[in-house]
This record gives structure tokens, sequence and C-alpha cells, in this order.
């Protein structure tokens, strides 16, 4: 009887390479955002001078900042958002972090930032906000394991809204998403102004 | 150009675009990278396994490793580097007779497929098979290798299948494969189609795309094909028993005339 059970696992180890930088701006405060563009929300500021734990980074919109014009962003899960690595002393132009979709939580926008909207992975859920007056409803279309999907996350407030959804994704599972706007039904919406959409991980 | 090799062609099907196969034929550039810096993963065994183009002394086995299976950059997730697989083929699904095994590259240029050609199998013979990397093992295959030539085949049961838009119907007769329990399984194409439904809303099921682009790069052939096996009822079909599968018009771009 040759190599019983051969193919031990080695214990899993799930994806973790976080980066340290320092916030380098002319010295005001700098935006960290809900997704990674200029356009999308504001949600807090960040002091010169801070320093910062990049979990992982995406590309999104130009930003000139102090250390040149770039489309590179960082995900900061302290901040709650992401900040433009242009403005961000990382001792590298290009990437220190793993691509965002690594499980600490992300961000995205539909084209204009109309919808917004963020994955908790800590708790898995997902948190959809509707920024403009358009008339359209924010809703995330998100898929699972297994060929399941798209499901909805509906935000139909109106401007300035917040929806906040608990959605079932396994420990370690990942949901892959889109955040669209469109007008709101219980039957299968028309998906406007999508963003690319990224696969993020319950914890 | 080189002789074209069915079996390879074939594989193309089976695997369908996630390029050549085989890291055996690839540039040596593409193998550089060592595994010594490969980043940890998610488990990448989304794609589950499968099994085809059966031989009385071989059959060739297949996975993908994708964490992030509908990522529509087609790399399913995976950081720009090489990972190690590890095989195994054996007599018994509890792996406790192993036959085989071996260990592979996995190299981003295939988008992280891997396909191995065992030699030496024993010819109509059932084998169980199963893959490992970075600390995951695959889902249990079942495969079937063909009789000996000329060999007297008292019964071969086999499932037929084909056209499998997303769009338009789940997988669940598959379900009805697997509870058939065959030696093979073959089909005869568009085991995806390179845009999405042209029906209205009510023809079709609550499933969609992904990404719905029109499939016009690569990447895109990746993210569809990534996404149709995600299927749990398409997964076990292929666990059950060993493919042959060849391509029809729909896979390839605007229903190519022929």
């Amino acid at each position: 009887m040759a190599a019983v059970g051969a193919l031990v696992a080695g214990g899993a180890a799930e994806a973790s390479a976080a980066a340290s930088g320092t916030v380098k701006t002319a010295g005001d405060p700098l935006n960290v955002r809900r997704a990674p563009t200029a356009s999308a929300t504001a949600v807090k500021t960040v002091a010169n001078g801070a320093a910062v734990t990049i979990d992982c980074q995406t590309t999104g919109s130009s930003v000139t900042g102090t250390y040149g014009t770039g489309t590179l962003w960082d995900y900061v899960p302290a901040l709650g958002g992401y900040i433009s690595d242009t403005y961000v002393f990382t001792n590298s132009d290009g990437r220190v972090a793993p691509d965002c979709g690594v499980g600490s939580g992300s961000g995205q926008c539909s084209d204009t930032c109309a919808g917004e909207a963020q994955y908790r992975s800590s708790d898995s859920h997902f948190l959809v906000y509707d920024t403009n007056a358009d008339g359209y409803s924010a809703v995330v279309a998100y898929w699972l394991k297994g060929g399941a999907g798209p499901f909805y996350v509906w935000n139909s407030g109106g401007e300035g809204t917040k929806a906040d959804k608990a959605v079932s994704v396994p420990h370690g599972g990942w949901v892959f998403y889109k955040v669209c706007v469109a007008n709101y039904t219980t039957a299968k919406p028309d998906l406007q102004s999508c963003s690319d959409g990224i696969t993020d991980f319950a914890a | 150009m080189g002789q074209v090799n069915r079996r390879k062609v074939l594989l193309g099907g089976l695997a369908a675009v996630t390029a050549t196969a085989a890291s055996a034929a690839l540039p040596s550039w593409a193998n550089a990278r060592t595994t010594a810096a490969a980043p940890a993963i998610h488990d990448p065994f989304q794609l589950g396994v499968a099994s085809g183009d059966p031989l009385p002394d071989s059959v060739v086995l297949w996975t993908r490793l994708a964490p992030a299976p509908l990522d529509p950059d087609g790399f399913g997730g995976m950081p720009d580097a090489t990972y190690a697989v590890d095989w195994e083929i054996a007599n018994d699904a509890a792996f406790s007779s192993v036959v085989q095994s071996g260990s592979v590259s996995a190299v981003r240029a295939s988008a992280h497929s891997v396909h191995i050609e065992p030699a030496g199998l024993q010819p109509a013979r059932e084998y169980f098979y199963r893959f490992k990397t970075s600390g995951y093992i695959s889902p249990v295959g079942r495969t079937r290798t063909a009789p000996a030539a000329g060999a007297a085949v008292n019964q071969l049961k086999y499932c037929f299948t084909s056209c499998q838009h997303w769009e338009e119907g789940y997988y669940h007769a598959y379900k009805g494969v697997v509870a058939d329990d065959p030696d093979l399984v073959l089909f005869l194409g568009d085991y995806i189609y390179e845009k999405k439904s042209g029906r209205t809303a009510q023809e079709r099921n609550p499933r969609s795309l992904a990404v719905p682009d029109d499939a016009t790069t690569l990447a895109l052939y990746r993210a569809r094909h990534g996404q149709h096996k995600t299927d749990a009822d398409l997964q076990a079909a292929h666990a059950i028993a060993p493919w042959i599968v060849v391509f029809d018009d729909y896979q390839t771009r605007q229903r190519t005339t022929v």
C-alpha cells in the first residue's frame, strides 16, 4: 500500500500581505473615499503624516498627488475606504500590496458613483448608498459559489440614503459583486452603469 | 508548425479556452517565476475537477486554480506567480491505494489551468484523482480508462449533452447524468456561448452572466468559461466520468460559418 493519504492539507493560509505607508500631502488632510475613484463619496479624512496599513491596491481614477500622477488606490480597512496612492509614501511607485479582493472588504461605484456600495467582509454585509437624485435606485448584484446569482441588494430610499443587508456567505467563501443603478423591481432588473465587479471573501 | 495533436484539440474543448493547457508546451519564460514567492491564496478549487479523452492507458486530468472565478480579467483571482500543484491517482476514493502521483507548475500564462496526461494506467479501469496546492485539496474525481483495443465490451453506458446556455436553463439535468452513473459523457458543443441570451426576460432563468460582454478576448473567454464551471451540478457531472467534447459554433465568435 503506497503513499496513504499523501495529499495532506497543510492548513489553509488565507491571503494577507498588508503593507504600510505614510500619508504625505502639502499639509491638508487627505480624503478617504468609499470606492477607488475621486468621484466617490469622501467618508472621512486622514491627516498628513499618518501611518496607514494598506491591505490591498487597485486601479481607479487618475489622481495627481505628492508623488506624481497615477491610477493606483490603496484600501485601508482601518479608515473604511480608499486613498490615492499618489499621496502615500510606500517606498515604491508600483504595487506593495495584493490586488483588492483579498477578503478584507472592498468598495465599488457605479459609472458616475450615483450608486456606491461596500462589502464588509467581517460580518458579510453589503452597504448600498444612493448618492444622486437621478430617479434610479442603487443596487448591488452579486453571485455566489455553486453557480448561483445574481442576487440583489436594493437601496430605493433615494439620494443620501444607505441600505445595510446581511448576505449569507460561508466563512472564507467568495462573493462577486457589481454596483449598478436600476429601476426597482421584484423581477429581474435592467441594470445600468454597472461597475466592473470585484470578488471579495467573507471572513 | 508541428503536427496537430487531436487529443490536444479535443482537450481545448474540455478546458474550453483556458489557453494551451499543457504547461510543458509553454515557452521557458512562462515558468521562470519560482513558487517560493507565490502569495497565499484562498481555496483555489472553485471550478471542480474534470477528466476526458480516455485511452486504454491514460486519461486527461484537469483542474484550474481560481479562487475568484468570476473576475473579469480572466485570472480567477490568482496572483501573478507560479504555483506547484500535486496530483494523485488512486484505485479507491479514499486514496488508500495510490497508483501514480506527481507535481506540476500552474502558471499565469495558462490562467493556472492544470493538465495531466498520466501513462501506464490499466485499460477499462476505474480510477480516482485529486489535486493539492497551497494547503488546499480539490474535490475527488472519478474517471475510467478506455478498454484495450479489440477487447470484448459487454456494455458501454454513456450520457450525451450539449448546448448549455447559462442564461437559458438551469443545469439540473446533470443531476440525472450523475444518477445514471455513466462510463463516459459525450458533449457535442456549445459548452459556452460567446454572447448573452437574446431571449426576453420572461423566457430566461434568473441566472445571468457576471461578465455579459460578448467574448472577444482571451480574458473574457476565461471569465465566461469560469462562470460555467462554478455550477455545482456541472462540476458533479465532470467528477463522475471522463468526457469527450467537441466545439460547436457558438463557442467561437459570432456563430462562425464553417
